[in-house]
């Protein structure tokens, strides 16, 4: 009973101390604009104890406006065996201010974090969920991480799409010895400095915050959001001690993790031997050694503490045929260092955009590949997948920055970009049509390159239901049949699928009357124009190089003629260039049609441009022809 | 064709004393040769065999537990089938019962120049993992694995949870050869038993066998209360007999389950037998009753959730403030559910009962579906109107089998208010939700109406239809622009939708989103209902279109739809396994009055259609008149009927097909 009292009395004045503190009319009118939440305390603490000792001081107060906000009021906290939660404590206030509940332990979700690719990972999270149904209301969460390991420093991100910030600070505080470094980006405020009992602290503080919105096709968030990256000096993580203030230096402590993990078992070596005797080329024992181990091994994510970055020993995954990306592009680097090629392992952000920040060494990596250098010849090893053809780089580690580690350290590169040539849709199509608009059509696509990865068409190549489903899904033609079909996929190093169709098309021309309209552009209409905008404020940027090619030629019935043929179109811009060509010969329509659009970044008074290129487009897609009955 | 022999023998010399269908390790040489699954050549991997029985077996300390022991062999045909190296066993535990796995045996079997080469999955296989505080996962990942690799798996689950008898699925998203589960039941349990799903079992046998266990019991004599003296015990053994009922449901070359669209959860399609405590009856103890009559059910639910509406006085107050000069019946109603909808914010959660009471649900103003719809019940209660619970299955939770006294079948519970001689049906967890209608994945058959007075089955159905009316004025310029009004009118299930865009984008975002695909303009947006939840959602656009004809030379085309027709057959596959449920009914109306410039006449326009499918199960009508200047077009396609059997798709994919066709003809002008 007296704890009990003791609690409440402490909580009345806590309550009491922050009534006024929290009360939403404490909001500036201006952050409460176009938001559904504002962020009135936001404060990151980080306090480098010894170089594998750290805590994380979090204190977040959130007001949630509406309920498209709620989702502010939960709360993640992530933590593993090497982290641990204290001092957890969260309350929710209303409108006025005043606390009208604390967080009760059993109103903690505690469990295991699945992260959908691996199969077993030591991370937990804790879930708490405070929404409420009474708007507006206010969330405060305070606890602080106890870090039993020194790799990675949180770093703080001042803005949001429909969020504002009241008061927010960042905070690093260390011993002088170790100092970690940080950057900032979109950042003019300067920080404070104070030493205090043998530490160094300095803080940004932030006020008053608006939002801020990613335009389409505009550059990405970090370009334009004002944040803050850290990271150590000197660390240390499970007995394993390094500094990363180069990229080298980054490197060399991968180098340290991976070091001696490349032993291969004798009857191994024996079958990397015999593998790679009688081949001639490099590329050929490469290409031998990494379908040996592509058919061998398979993806299972298994990661539990230093594991999160240190790759399982290649004797392990030679006995048990799995392991993870990192486990597996090791294992390829000793096959090929056994066969007398130099290689190298390479960490990449791989999936979404993959930009990593090049200028400010740090693990900011979420995957591992293979590397054979050979200049512009490099060829880049995927070993997750057991299907990917030898030396394509698809969409997800394509095309971006990525660091290689030599055993000199860390030394960012370049993964390979497809021309839009490479990246190909070439069609052909005969269409027979009939006098009553149905019609039987033969259509072969060729997709090359990044589009071979098309709404998943790599991945079907292997099974033959999953590919009429995919046939199914992705023909853009309002009513058909399938009478038959085939893909057949070339697994070169810019590999293709070449889907051929046979189908028949129900009332693919609509007759009216006399007349018979038919849309030349079988399956290839663009649809999405970019939105129209008033103001433009940010560089237009464009992310994909692709060329598409469609050829249609259409048979008509004998009495049919075309009342109108249009006239060819051309669409030119800086974005991409179009052409549709209609023409009659000989009882036959022949479309044809090219786009080409390509990787570019154009400044913001362009972006009107790109709006009319992707209209002009969709309006030339939808052009009919019209037929008339002779009789 | 030799590979389905031992199939087919079994059968034929099934007996009850019979041998496993399938012994660890032993592999039929041609199971290991195998490339391509005959009977399924598109198979990434095939089950060979999937063997369990379930006994319950006596144990001294804990009495009867359930034993789950199963063998699982699986041949990996693609690399696409790799992912079936891969396996979890789920074990729950709470404070005083629990689950655990042994005998856990993972095999890999590979040929290697012609030979069977066997690879054990060592400890580093094997990872344990403490989900959550009342679920841990065994997961296990084979050694060694690549095409054309057999992977086995052996396990013994021993559980304290005699409810939760181990259901089977015969059917996995593989083809399986062979499927079988046998069951070992003392007479003192007995569980209800149904099938559900598409393949039809070849072997279902029972029998009874005598059988007996021993209990052996400690007496202590001596100790403390005889003053000292050397404690002494003296063991007795009994010899019980009794009667144990075993079973066999077994069946061969089950195809693979494949996902369909329109589909409510696979669990209501994936063949499957399931079990349910129905009673026990221990010597001396007479029968303890599980699963009761449906009329238990409802008695044993009113009783916890009924004295919970009468109860609670001091929610009165809040009625008569809520309902104050409110007379009518129905307007308090739709009153107190306004109130509980705008109050209580519903935690994402199904339930079917409430932890809290009304009181601290109203307190809290946070809630399970049970808790806001309890709340709900007791304050209509209080304001005198009658109302009843109904229990029912989400869509997601699976068909309720009404010839199967369970209330497992149940996760959700709503409210029935009767008015006059209206019964509605509300539901507190969505605030977009007119009066009378409920969440669209609570239309699943039939809801379980409980009173004081018992049970009824009632209709989960909606008391508004679900319609969308696109209604437009439009003049058609010499410059080809079409110029006007448009009018969308969304009931039922469509207004819900769109008034959740509308609130949660915002006018300007929404109007954004509708424009997103079309070349237009609009000069002005009106959303005269959007916050009445009751009404239609109303919109009206003054619209611009640049880019709706086509000028040939003086001949203009156009479509007559400007929005709202359908461009595609929604269904794609030429054959379907099974029915296709859209959920509820609809429909879609298109009324169009195109004015045409000075100077052009008809030349031709698409001809009417009517056409119905049996019953008028769905129907479609399309009229398109000229008079003077004046075009007028009708189009109104209507699905009357929620459920459609896989015999009726031929017929509901071509009467799509020719909606599809009918609504692309177009409208000719020409020059006078």
């Amino acid at each position: 009973m007296k704890n009990f009292q003791l609690v409440l009395g402490l909580l009345l004045a806590f309550s009491a101390n922050a009534e006024f503190k929290y009360a939403v009319s404490n909001i500036p009118a201006e952050l409460k604009e176009n938001v559904n939440v504002v962020v009135r305390e936001d404060h990151m603490k980080f306090k480098i104890l010894a170089k594998n000792k750290a805590t994380h001081h979090v204190h977040y107060v959130v007001t949630v406006l509406n309920e498209k906000g709620n989702d502010f009021a939960s709360h993640d906290i992530w933590y593993d065996k090497l982290t641990k939660v204290t001092d957890l404590n969260a309350y929710v206030y209303d409108a006025a201010g005043g606390v009208i509940k604390r967080l009760k332990n059993k109103e903690i979700y505690d469990h295991a974090y699945h992260d959908g690719a691996s199969l077993f990972n030591d991370d937990r999270l804790k879930s708490i969920d405070l929404s409420q149904s009474t708007y507006p209301y206010t969330v405060e969460f305070e606890y602080e991480l106890e870090f039993n390991f020194l790799y990675y420093i949180p770093g703080f991100w001042v803005g949001g799409e429909k969020e504002s910030y009241q008061n927010v600070s960042y905070e690093l505080s260390y011993p002088p010895s170790l100092a970690p470094r940080y950057k900032i980006f979109n950042i003019e405020a300067s920080p404070n400095k104070v030493s205090e009992l043998g530490f160094e602290n300095i803080k940004w503080s932030f006020k008053d915050v608006k939002p801020i919105k990613r335009e389409a096709s505009g550059p990405p968030r970090e370009e334009i959001v004002p944040h803050i990256l850290a990271a150590p000096s000197t660390f240390e993580f499970e007995g394993y001690s390094g500094t990363m203030d180069t990229w080298q230096h980054f490197g060399q402590w991968i180098v340290s993790l991976n070091k001696g993990r490349d032993l291969l078992p004798e009857e191994t070596k024996e079958k990397v031997r015999s593998l790679t005797k009688g081949l001639t080329t490099q590329e050929e024992k490469i290409k031998a050694l990494y379908e040996y181990m592509q058919n061998k091994t398979r993806y299972v994510g298994i990661q539990l503490g230093i594991g999160g970055y240190q790759p399982f020993e290649a004797s392990l995954v030679d006995r048990t045929g799995y392991g993870d990306c990192k486990a597996l592009s090791n294992y390829m680097v000793a096959l090929l260092k056994e066969a007398g090629i130099a290689s190298n392992y390479i960490l990449i952000k791989a999936g979404g955009s993959g930009s990593f920040n090049t200028d400010f060494p740090s693990t900011q990596f979420n995957h591992a590949i293979t590397a054979v250098p050979n200049g512009r010849d490099t060829l880049w090893l995927e070993c997750t997948s057991q299907t990917n053809p030898f030396g394509y780089q698809g969409r997800f580690t394509g095309d971006r920055k990525a660091l290689m580690i030599t055993e000199d350290g860390g030394k960012i590169v370049n993964t390979i970009k497809y021309s839009p040539e490479q990246n190909s849709q070439l069609r052909t199509a005969e269409v027979e049509l009939d006098a009553t608009g149905n019609a039987k059509a033969k259509i072969r696509t060729t997709n090359k390159g990044i589009q071979y990865e098309n709404d998943g068409l790599d991945n079907v190549m292997n099974n033959v239901d999953e590919q009429k489903k995919w046939i199914q899904n992705n023909t853009e033609i309002p009513n058909f049949n399938i009478n038959s079909f085939s893909m057949v996929e070339k697994k070169d190093k810019i590999p293709s699928a070449i889907v051929s169709l046979d189908l028949t098309l129900n009332r693919y021309a609509t007759a009216s009357g006399k007349r018979i309209f038919v849309v030349p552009n079988l399956m290839n209409r663009l649809t999405g124009i970019p939105e129209k905008m008033a103001e433009r404020k940010t560089d237009v940027v464009r992310s994909t190089n692709y060329l598409d090619l469609d050829t249609i030629k259409f048979t008509i019935p004998e009495n049919l003629y075309p009342e109108f043929l249009p006239e060819p179109i051309k669409i030119n811009s800086k974005f991409g260039e179009y052409e549709a060509n209609f023409k009659f010969d000989a009882g036959k329509v022949i479309y044809t049609r090219r786009m080409k659009v390509w990787k570019c970044r154009l400044p913001k008074e362009t972006y009107n441009e790109l709006v009319d290129f992707y209209k002009n487009v969709n309006k030339a897609d939808n052009t009919k022809l019209v037929f008339l009955n002779k009789t | 064709m030799k590979r389905f022999s031992p199939v087919l023998l079994l059968i034929s010399i099934f007996s009850y004393a019979q041998k496993a269908p399938i012994k660890f390790g032993n592999i039929p040489m041609e199971d290991m040769t195998m490339n391509v699954y005959a009977k399924d050549s598109a198979a990434e991997a095939v089950i060979l065999a999937d063997y369990a029985e379930s006994t319950l077996s006596y144990n001294q300390t804990k009495g009867f537990q359930l034993i789950f022991e199963r063998i699982r062999r699986v041949k990996i045909l693609t690399k696409e089938g790799l992912k079936w190296a891969d396996f979890s066993i789920p074990l729950y535990h709470d404070s005083d019962q629990e689950e655990k796995v042994s005998s856990l045996k993972v095999t890999t079997f590979n040929l290697e120049a012609g030979k069977i080469v066997e690879t054990k999955a060592k400890n580093e296989s094997f990872l344990k993992e403490k989900y959550d505080a009342n679920l841990n996962i065994t997961k296990v990942t084979w050694p060694n694995v690549s095409v054309g690799s057999v992977l086995e798996l052996s396990y013994k689950v021993t559980s304290d949870f005699v409810f939760n008898f181990q259901d089977w699925e015969f059917q996995s998203t593989i083809p399986t050869r062979w499927s079988e589960y046998r069951a070992s039941i003392p007479e003192y349990y007995n569980y209800e038993k149904f099938m559900q799903g598409y393949v039809t079992l070849q072997v279902a046998e029972s029998s009874t066998e005598p059988q007996s266990l021993i209990i052996t019991s400690k007496d202590r004599e001596g100790g403390e209360r005889s003053g000292g003296g050397a404690v002494r015990s003296t063991f007795s053994q009994d010899k019980i007999e009794y009667l144990e009922k075993k079973f066999r449901w077994a069946s061969a070359d089950i195809p693979a389950f494949k996902k369909e669209p329109f589909m409510t959860t696979t669990k209501d399609y994936v063949s499957k037998i399931n079990f349910e405590l129905s009673f026990t009856d221990f010597p001396n103890s007479g029968i303890k009753q599980y699963m009761g009559s449906w009329e238990d059910i409802a008695k044993s639910y009113w009783e916890r959730a009924g004295s919970e509406i009468t109860g609670n006085n001091g929610l009165k107050k809040t009625v008569e403030e809520i309902t104050s000069g409110i007379v009518a019946p129905d307007a308090k109603a739709l009153a107190i559910y306004n109130y509980v909808k705008q109050t209580v914010l519903w935690d994402g959660t199904h339930r079917k009962y409430a932890e809290s009471s009304p009181r601290k649900t109203l307190d809290e103003k946070k809630g399970s579906s049970a808790e806001a719809n309890l709340l709900l019940a007791s304050l209509l209660e209080k304001a005198e109107l009658q109302v009843h619970l109904v229990l029912l299955s989400t869509r997601d939770h699976g068909f309720v089998r009404e010839s199967f006294p369970v209330s497992t079948q149940f996760n959700y519970m709503v409210c029935a208010v009767q008015i006059g001689e209206k019964t509605l049906l509300l539901d507190a967890t969505d605030k977009f939700l007119p009066m009378g209608m409920l969440p669209e994945k609570c239309l699943n058959g039939k809801g379980f109406l409980v009173s004081k007075e018992g049970y009824k089955w009632v209709d989960l159905v909606s008391a508004s239809r679900t319609r969308r009316v696109y209604s437009a004025d439009l003049v058609l310029t010499e410059t080809g622009e079409l110029k006007g009004s448009l009018k969308i009118d969304k009931s039922g299930y469509h207004s819900v939708t769109a008034r959740k865009a509308f609130v949660s984008k915002g006018e300007k975002e929404y109007v954004k989103s509708f424009l997103s695909t079309k070349p237009w303009e609009i000069s002005k947006s009106e959303f005269p209902t959007a916050s009445e939840v009751n009404q239609p959602f109303k919109e009206a656009h003054e619209i611009t279109i640049n880019e709706h004809l086509t000028d040939a030379g003086g001949t203009l085309y156009f479509s007559p739809f400007v929005v709202g027709k359908e461009n595609e057959n929604p269904f794609k596959q030429e054959t379907r396994v099974y029915p296709i449920d859209f959920g509820h009914s609809f429909d879609e109306v298109y009324i169009a009055k195109l004015t045409i410039p000075e100077g052009y006449v008809v030349d031709e326009l698409p001809k009417s259609k009517a056409m119905a499918l049996p019953q008028n199960a769905s129907k479609f009508l399309f009229n398109v008149t000229a008079s003077g200047n004046l075009i007028s077009v009708s189009s109104t396609l209507s699905i009357n009927r929620s459920l459609f059997s896989q015999e009726e798709y031929p017929n509901l994919r071509e009467f799509f097909s020719q909606v599809v066709a009918k609504q692309a003809e177009q409208i000719v002008l020409k020059k006078k």
